[in-house]
């Protein structure tokens, strides 16, 4: 059988002279959620970041589709096929909603623009709706869906995304993870950095734990209820 | 009529110094490096222009704008290694690219300055009614207008000045988008340059006599103008060295012809007193969520 799509082989990234990431091995599969969770400062949105060339690995290996992608640019291995919802959402606020999808749709060829615009316009019809409009005044929640629309519509098929829910209401994040179900059903391989691990643990295929830079436990989703394994487990 | 005669050529001199301003600008945005030795590139087109004096116009032309991109350019390539290094290495580095460039000027040329002698006909003025307007500032307001003019619509509706604005609001959001980080600069570097290879020109025919410091002299009031207008966005650091020339000019011309010699002085304590009152620059927006370009 051939490898999945994204893996982390035996990864460590340094951070500013400490080791924010040790050892780290994890795959995603196309079609696969991979939940990544765990206390601030175990180095999940670094893991994030070495996978896209935005921090240097120190050790080990980043394969994508069986290739290696360590020390690529970040724009290199964004047209490779990789995307990604940063920490903050970063659309660019000044920008009018067409502009920030017209940057996302760059990595892609001039005549798959249409299709890949029309699939994110039905997930996301805040896009369609609010085109003209200046990015920095949609709402809070209509933002991150703009962040999540701009990284598809480059038609990635490893989508990475940063605490996504950060900030929305509870009825928004039920909205964002039905059209996580989508992008996943699409055969997408999402790897999902999330504070909230009850609900990241119940829909992702399985859930890494990390603490202090290393991987302390994978959950699956039948652990979801068991609120003493997930505690043990974030916790020690 | 005066006032309309002053106007008009406090308009020629702000157009050039918006196109100046604008070259430094648009490097700023992409790789936040303040380029000291923007100024160099017009001097070294000047001395190309100089070089070329046995050749027909265009070929002289031809010769100073290709010369000045080539020198932006590798400026570029000198500057690579400083992407992300801290702004003081920035700013050392590039104040010695400056430096070296004008002493290597001096050696070869001299200190005396060299006749450019590059189409002195256009100092020549059309008289209007009561006006004395010359050709070469009819030709930079034209020119600079219609350059700054196709600058923005490159910047605001093309996809390449799409990749330059997002480059330069948020770098690394902009790369992992795919914009291509080293695309984006040498534009940057590439167009700045033939900007100042278009001030070069405009200024040859004004100011015909080159010295190493002939650029360093007009860069200094433009860079002053980038800081008054805002230095983090590119349209106010344009109008900002627009509003630099214009009210070099017009103070001239207010000014009791015994009290020019203070010109400079009085400019100075303006820009002091407009970056009290407004330290991010005079059209800049609130701090934070600007767009940078």
């Amino acid at each position: 059988m051939s490898e999945p799509i994204l893996v982390l082989d035996d990864l460590s990234v340094d951070y500013g002279g400490v080791s924010a990431v040790r050892g780290l091995n994890l795959e995603v599969g196309a079609g696969e959620v991979v939940g990544l969770i765990g206390p601030n400062g175990a180095g999940k949105s670094t893991t994030l970041l070495s996978i896209m060339g935005l921090e240097r690995s120190a050790s080990g290996d980043i394969r994508f589709d069986g290739l290696s992608i360590v020390g690529e640019s970040p724009d290199a291995i964004a047209r490779r096929g990789i995307g990604m919802v940063p920490e903050g959402r970063r659309i660019f606020p000044d920008f009018s909603v067409a502009e920030n999808m017209r940057l996302g749709m760059l990595r892609r060829p001039a005549r798959k623009h249409r299709a890949d615009l029309e699939w994110v316009e039905q997930l996301f019809p805040v896009v369609s709706r609010f085109w003209s409009r200046q990015a920095g005044a949609l709402s809070g929640g209509q933002q991150q869906q703009l962040a999540i629309a701009r990284a598809l519509v480059g038609a990635p098929r490893v989508l990475l995304l940063d605490e996504p829910s950060l900030g929305l209401a509870p009825g928004v994040i039920d909205t964002l993870f039905e059209t996580l179900a989508v992008v996943r059903d699409r055969g997408v391989a999402v790897l999902l950095v999330e504070q909230r691990a009850q609900l990241t643990v119940s829909f992702a295929n399985r859930t890494h734990v990390m603490r202090n830079g290393e991987l302390v436990a994978t959950l699956g989703p039948e652990d979801a209820g068991d609120t003493g394994r997930m505690a043990h487990a974030y916790f020690g | 009529m005066e006032l309309i005669q002053s106007l008009i050529d406090s308009t020629a001199l702000g157009v050039l110094y918006a196109l100046v301003a604008m070259g430094i600008g648009l490097i700023f945005g992409v790789m936040r490096l303040v380029n000291f030795a923007h100024g160099e590139l017009i001097t070294v087109g000047a001395y190309t222009l100089f070089m070329t004096k046995a050749y027909p116009g265009a070929v002289r032309v031809g010769a100073a704008l290709a010369v000045v991109l080539l020198v932006a350019l590798l400026m570029e390539f000198l500057y690579r290694p400083l992407r992300g290094a801290t702004a003081a290495t920035m700013l050392v580095a590039t104040f010695a690219v400056s430096f070296v460039l004008q002493n290597a000027l001096l050696l070869v040329f001299g200190p005396q300055g060299a006749s450019i002698d590059f189409l002195p006909a256009l100092n020549r003025a059309v008289e209007i009614g009561e006006l004395r307007i010359r050709w070469i500032t009819i030709i930079a307001v034209a020119v600079g207008g219609a350059i700054l003019g196709a600058m923005m619509w490159l910047l605001g509706k093309t996809t390449v000045g799409l990749q330059i604005r997002a480059a330069a609001a948020d770098f690394r959001t902009a790369q992992i988008l795919g914009v291509r980080a080293g695309f984006v600069i040498r534009l940057a570097f590439a167009i700045g340059g033939l900007l100042a290879g278009v001030v070069t020109l405009v200024l040859a025919v004004q100011r015909p006599l080159v010295t190493p410091t002939y650029g360093f002299l007009v860069l200094v009031p433009a860079l002053v103008g980038v800081v008054v207008g805002g230095l983090g966005r590119l349209l106010p650091a344009t109008l900002g060295g627009f509003v630099i020339g214009f009210a070099t000019v017009a103070l001239g011309d207010i000014l009791p012809s015994g009290s020019r010699v203070f010109l400079n002085s009085l400019l100075f304590a303006l820009v002091i007193v407009v970056l009290l009152v407004r330290p991010d620059g005079l059209f800049a927006r609130r701090a934070g969520v600007a767009e940078r370009v």
